[in-house]
């Protein structure tokens, strides 16, 4: 099976302090993927250098095998396919929920700003694809009624939701989830749990940072465990969770 | 939805029968400097309402359109069609030579290098005499010809302003309407997420900076030709007060909201017989309650 | 002419005085940054404020130029310190869009309030150093120009001393590194912020009173000094206080040179060109942002 991102070797320092040291992992096109570690242990930090917004001070990124991500700027890797969620969970607040979805559409090739402010025909046409596109979501994700209200008025569960229906719209190749569910009640886990699951089916490989083991171990197919910027183990689920070394690490400065 | 149109519907009729209205000139002599300033307030509203962005340069675009509009209607005879467009070029040229290199770097470069540029193209005006003549200024202007059409009576000039400051209100509510306006709100509100949408900031600001920069050229060119005398003082950093009064107390951030804060903040202090000294005094110090008390206010 | 050593030795002479004055009236603004994180946009205001509060006290109070001079200086810091009181503290926290606006309407409000109370006709300021001069082997230099540069290496040793030495100018120092662990060390960043606005005031009150008698007052003079002084800052970093004296200096050199051999066009454009210059080939300026003393 082809990777869809192969990170290798990539090594983060602050002020003498090495959050990443050396750190090389590859997760397979249409999986979920996990990233699990106590705090501390660089995860954030990795999905930073992978997603250009930070740079690392060694290594490299691919995406698809083929397109060198390494030094590129955070719009561009977005570009690229590689879109990224916040551990500090953000929206647009003050757009409406609808044009939080159409802005996370932007990117989206033949883009010209001279033209979409002219309205310019072509605009147009394909304006009212990514409107159509943005309901169907917002139906998935149960936000529908919603859809004229700033996104500053949703509830913190919903904002979740609308997050993930953001990344969604953006046609990623691959996401970088920072924690999907964290702070969520257990019934908005469950509609999140559900989306999350269908991402493989929607063409979409999932890297999930989590602190939620047990829906870590619940949808992924394979989980990386990183402890003090160094990759720990990987396995299956079943393998991960045997390990003595993960207890030990979750256990002895988590 | 239909008392507003009704709203709009009347406020439309008032604009296009103010001339038959009043006959004094003078009213008309205001109403056409405020269109001039809806034109400018539209300008500052991209950059200050939708970007969310400060800058000082609207009177440095403003006074780049006045001079390039001048020279060509005096030097070379040019139709006004021709100076306002080529007016408009400066200001985009003037926008990408001011924005890309500061808003590259921080906000706060960008604010200081549009302060820094305000100030030194009012000295070059003031120090090239060969083509500005310096602190004397440039005199007899031609009214503006627009295709071999002269707008020369006040009412004619009225009608010219409307529809001026018509078309800026359009043209800021067709970009903001756009996939690329939701792009500058988007930066706006957060611009770590719009680079995770893959929505480019800086392109983005520098793209709005120079339509604005546009905009406020046009403005310039119209009130040369319409003043017909200008000297370095139209680089006049005291505008810039005047404007964000107009534009952050009329709501920045909104289409309608800085064309009543024009119309009201260029009729007052004439109906109050303000001189300009104290006019900035009072504009300086609303801005400053506006600050202190409203801060939330101050951006879109 | 142009390889005349006496001439290019005079220009450099001129240079160096011009550029101390620029650092001098620079350093203020630096202060502000590196330690508040904010831009003050009444620095100019503050200059020429400075200078009219030189005029008054000698014309309205008799004093002569000396103690008129220590005075203008007392009341520059409490205004400094009230600027900071006023603007700054309310905004420590918001973004800095609020003080860059703040400030700029308090530079409008004291433009033209001077304007109001003086009249726009321009005024001076006469020195007892003034028409002195020192003849160095063919070289010229001037009484009160070395003032300024005297004036300069005074105070920029006592900031110097007083940032290292001094309880709250340690606390600026911290303040200046990392504002987040002073407030939980209670460093009271109120208290910083007053005391960095009057020293800045002082610091700007200082090229007031000593470099106004070259010139001519009227009330927007601070325009030309807040490009300089913005020019500096950006050139020699944003907030670094040795980067704004050495970008002082080498502008002052530059635009002596560039108006002694190149047109004085030339030399009025060249803190702009650097600036942007810099700000695309080195953004963090030549020194990078932090107060270091």
């Amino acid at each position: 099976m082809t990777s869809v991102l192969s990170v290798r070797d990539i090594v983060k320092r602050y002020r003498g302090v090495t959050a990443l040291d050396g750190v090389s992992l590859a997760v397979r096109a249409g999986t979920i993927t996990g990233l699990i570690g106590p705090n501390g242990s660089g995860k954030s930090t990795l999905f930073d250098c992978i997603s250009g917004f930070q740079r690392a001070d060694s290594g490299s990124v691919q995406l698809d095998e083929r397109t060198d991500l390494t030094g590129m700027a955070a719009v561009r890797i977005a570009r690229a396919g590689v879109r990224r969620t916040f551990q500090q969970l953000k929206v647009f607040a003050r757009l409406s929920v609808l044009d939080n979805l159409l802005a996370s559409a932007q990117a989206a090739p033949g883009y010209s700003a001279l033209a979409e402010s002219l309205h310019l025909p072509g605009t147009r046409r394909h304006e009212r694809a990514m409107r159509e596109r943005a309901l169907q979501v917002l139906a998935e994700i149960r936000l529908a009624p919603h859809a004229a209200s700033p996104a500053a008025a949703l509830s913190y569960g919903q904002k979740k939701l609308l997050e993930l229906g953001m990344a969604l719209m953006s046609d990623p190749k691959v996401m970088l989830l920072d924690e999907p569910v964290a702070g969520v009640n257990p019934a908005l886990i469950e509609d999140l749990r559900r989306e999350l699951v269908r991402m493989p089916a929607r063409g979409v490989t999932l890297f999930v940072v989590e602190h939620n083991l047990q829906l870590v171990f619940d949808i992924c197919d394979w989980i990386f465990v990183l402890d003090r910027g160094r990759l720990l183990t990987a396995g299956t689920p079943d393998q991960v969770a045997k390990d003595e070394r993960v207890i030990e690490s979750y256990l002895g400065h988590g | 939805m239909n008392r507003r149109t009704a709203a709009f519907a009347a406020a439309g009729l008032v604009v296009l029968a103010f001339p038959l209205l009043v006959q004094s000139p003078y009213l008309l002599h205001i109403a056409v400097v405020t269109g001039i300033y809806v034109v400018l307030a539209q300008s500052l509203n991209l950059v200050l309402g939708y970007c969310g962005l400060l800058s000082l340069a609207t009177p440095a675009f403003f006074g780049i359109g006045a001079y390039v509009a001048t020279l060509l209607a005096l030097r070379a005879g040019w139709d006004t069609a021709a100076t306002l467009v080529l007016a408009a070029a400066g200001g985009l040229v003037a926008g990408v030579a001011i924005g890309f290199p500061s808003l590259r770097v921080s906000r706060h470069a960008f604010v200081i290098v549009t302060l820094a540029a305000t100030l030194l193209l009012q000295l070059v005006a003031l120090n090239w005499e060969d083509v500005t003549r310096g602190s004397l200024g440039l005199p007899n202007i031609p009214s503006a010809r627009f295709l071999g059409f002269a707008v020369v009576e006040r009412t004619q000039w009225y009608y010219a302003a409307a529809f001026a400051a018509t078309c800026a209100v359009a043209l800021t509510g067709l970009i903001v309407h756009s996939r690329f306006g939701r792009a500058m709100l988007a930066v706006r509100d957060d611009e770590q997420l719009a680079a995770a949408c893959g929505i480019d900031a800086f392109r983005t600001r520098l793209f709005a900076f120079c339509i604005s920069g546009a905009l406020a050229a046009v403005a310039g060119a119209l009130y040369a030709h319409f003043i017909t005398y200008i000297d370095p003082g139209v680089f006049g950093f005291s505008v810039t007060e005047t404007l964000h009064t107009m534009v952050i107390l009329g709501g920045a951030g909104t289409l309608w909201g800085p064309v009543a804060g024009a119309v009201i903040f260029t009729a007052l202090p004439e109906a109050l017989r303000l001189t300009p000294e104290l006019r900035s005094l009072i504009y300086g110090a609303i801005l400053l309650a506006i600050v202190l008390y409203q801060p939330r206010r101050l951006l879109g | 002419m142009a390889t005349d050593p006496l001439f290019l030795a005079q220009l450099a002479a001129n240079g160096l005085s011009v550029g101390l004055g620029y650092a001098l009236a620079a350093i203020g603004l630096a202060l502000i940054f590196g330690i508040l994180g904010q831009v003050n946009f009444a620095h100019g205001e503050l200059y020429m404020l400075a200078a009219f509060l030189l005029y008054w006290v000698m014309r309205s109070l008799g004093l002569p130029y000396w103690p008129g001079a220590l005075a203008t200086i007392a009341l520059m810091s409490a205004f400094g310190a009230l600027l900071a009181q006023l603007i700054i503290v309310p905004n420590l926290e918001r973004g800095f869009e609020a003080v860059v606006l703040g400030t700029l309407a308090l530079g409008i409000i004291l433009q033209n309030a001077v304007r109001l109370i003086f009249g726009a006709t321009p005024l001076d300021i006469s020195a007892p150093l003034e028409n002195l001069s020192l003849d160095l082997g063919g070289v010229l230099l001037f009484g009160q120009r070395l003032l300024v540069a005297g004036t300069f290496l005074v105070a920029f040793t006592a900031l110097w001393s007083f940032l290292r030495y001094s309880e709250i100018g340690r606390a600026m120092r911290a303040m200046a590194q990392n504002p987040e662990a002073c407030l939980m060390v209670g460093i009271d960043g109120r208290r910083v912020a007053r005391w960095t606005g009057a020293l800045a005031a002082a610091l700007v009150g200082l090229a007031g009173v000593t470099i106004s008698p070259l010139f001519d007052l009227y009330p927007n003079m601070g325009s030309e000094v807040v490009v300089k002084s913005f020019a500096v800052v950006i050139i020699g970093g944003m907030g670094n206080v040795w980067g704004a004296a050495i970008a002082g200096l080498a502008l002052g050199l530059a635009e002596s040179y560039a108006g002694g051999l190149g047109n004085a066009a030339l030399r009025d454009a060249i803190a702009f060109i650097v600036m942007i210059a810099m700000l695309l080939a080195r953004p963090q300026g030549i020194f990078g942002r932090t107060v270091r003393v």
